[in-house]
């Protein structure tokens, strides 16, 4: 690992240590389903979601003209598939839904947080070849070295993220920043009930995170007892 | 209440989130209405169904009930980590105590001894720990500069 990438590795902890978001979905007809235990499982299933949701995406943005067909089998096809749409829409000013837009940008994101693990995470058996390369979609039994806990978390919760729409979002830094966001249609008919519901998770995450501030302060309070 | 707040902790600890559903899939077998994921991280995704909460918003009640409860599980008192603290001691020095070829009733004897003795003495011997553990900081900082300044 390189200086950079470590450097990149602690800012990124650093950031997750510092910083509380909690988010609010709205979502017709869930099942309560775990998420798959396997990070193979994982892998495959957003790669699954974010196919199919760029269908849908395609579909209401009117982008039927579009030369290629919206199936990919390994992430980096599924960049280069979402890199092409972008240009296929500049080039007929087509503009996406603001929403739509966002999804876009967080499955462009996903793509390339694969890209630059290729270094870190192997495919057993197939020491040449990278995962975001990889075809997920023809190997049902493939296995992965390297990935660390961190990394699984990661993946998890873009796993339960999926592709829906977040209506409340609330981030608070540990300097003091907060910054709430809340979707257009959501603003303009709010429900009191799923404000009350953001509300409490906000007051959970930060009494958590308060508690582990003040165990860590209690401990280095014992510390400078001694010392003195 | 006590078996609550093991597993929301110990879900947290092994896998890194704690999930909430409301109503639970034992509860009546439908689907949820309102599902929470806690991240170890403090973080927090909700997922509510519109729709089918104003067809029965007393859900939303017992879901914020529910919350209000991991709330209360997941302050995790300091008096915690002090047990945690003595049973390290005892389960580590039973480990060790075995491992030099100690018979393993003499080991078990004296190793549960010692827990006895933490636990009744538990504040003291974190304190103790706590000066041993700034001791060797301190010992590696001084090696390390003293090493620097030749």
């Amino acid at each position: 690992m390189g200086t950079g990438s470590k450097g990149s590795v602690i800012a990124s902890i650093l950031d997750d240590l510092t910083h509380l978001q909690i988010d609010t979905i709205i979502k017709s007809g869930m099942i309560a389903a775990d998420p798959p235990e396997k990070v193979e499982e994982l892998l495959t299933g957003v790669l699954g979601e974010y196919v199919r949701k760029l269908g849908v995406i395609s579909r209401r943005n009117e982008l039927d003209r579009f030369p290629r067909a919206l199936s990919a089998k390994s992430f980096l096809e599924l960049e280069e598939l979402l890199i092409e749409l972008q240009n296929f829409m500049d080039r007929n000013r087509i503009r996406m839904a603001e929403p739509d837009y966002i999804l876009y940008s967080r499955m462009v994101y996903f793509c390339r947080y694969i890209k630059s693990k290729d270094e870190e995470f192997a495919v057993k058996g197939q020491p040449n070849v990278k995962l975001s390369a990889f075809n997920l979609v023809d190997s049902p039994d493939f296995e992965l070295e390297g990935v660390s806990v961190r990394d699984k978390a990661k993946l998890r919760r873009y796993h339960d993220l999926g592709t829906e729409k977040v209506v409340l979002q609330t981030r608070i830094g540990l300097d003091g920043d907060v910054v709430a966001r809340i979707e257009e249609g959501f603003a303009n008919s709010p429900k009191q009930m799923l404000l009350d519901i953001h509300e409490k998770h906000t007051k959970l995450s930060v009494d958590f995170w308060s508690n582990l501030v003040n165990t860590v302060v209690t401990f280095v309070g014992k510390l400078f007892d001694f010392k003195s | 209440m006590g078996l609550l707040r093991s597993t929301s902790l110990r879900a947290l600890l092994l896998t890194g989130r704690y999930t909430v559903h409301t109503p639970m899939p034992s509860e009546d077998g439908g689907d949820p209405v309102l599902i929470t994921i806690f991240y170890a991280n403090g973080d927090i995704l909700a997922f509510v169904d519109p729709e089918r909460l104003d067809s029965d918003p007393r859900q939303a009640v017992v879901h914020l009930e529910k919350i209000e409860r991991l709330a209360q599980e997941l302050i995790v008192p300091w008096k915690w980590i002090e047990w945690a603290f003595s049973s390290m001691v005892t389960i580590g020095s039973f480990v060790w105590l075995y491992l030099q070829d100690t018979r393993f009733l003499i080991s078990f004897l004296v190793s549960a001894a010692l827990g006895v003795l933490v636990v009744g003495i538990r504040k003291v011997a974190l304190r103790l720990v706590v000066r041993i553990l700034f001791r060797i900081a301190r010992w590696i900082y001084h090696s390390v500069v003293s090493r620097q300044d030749k």
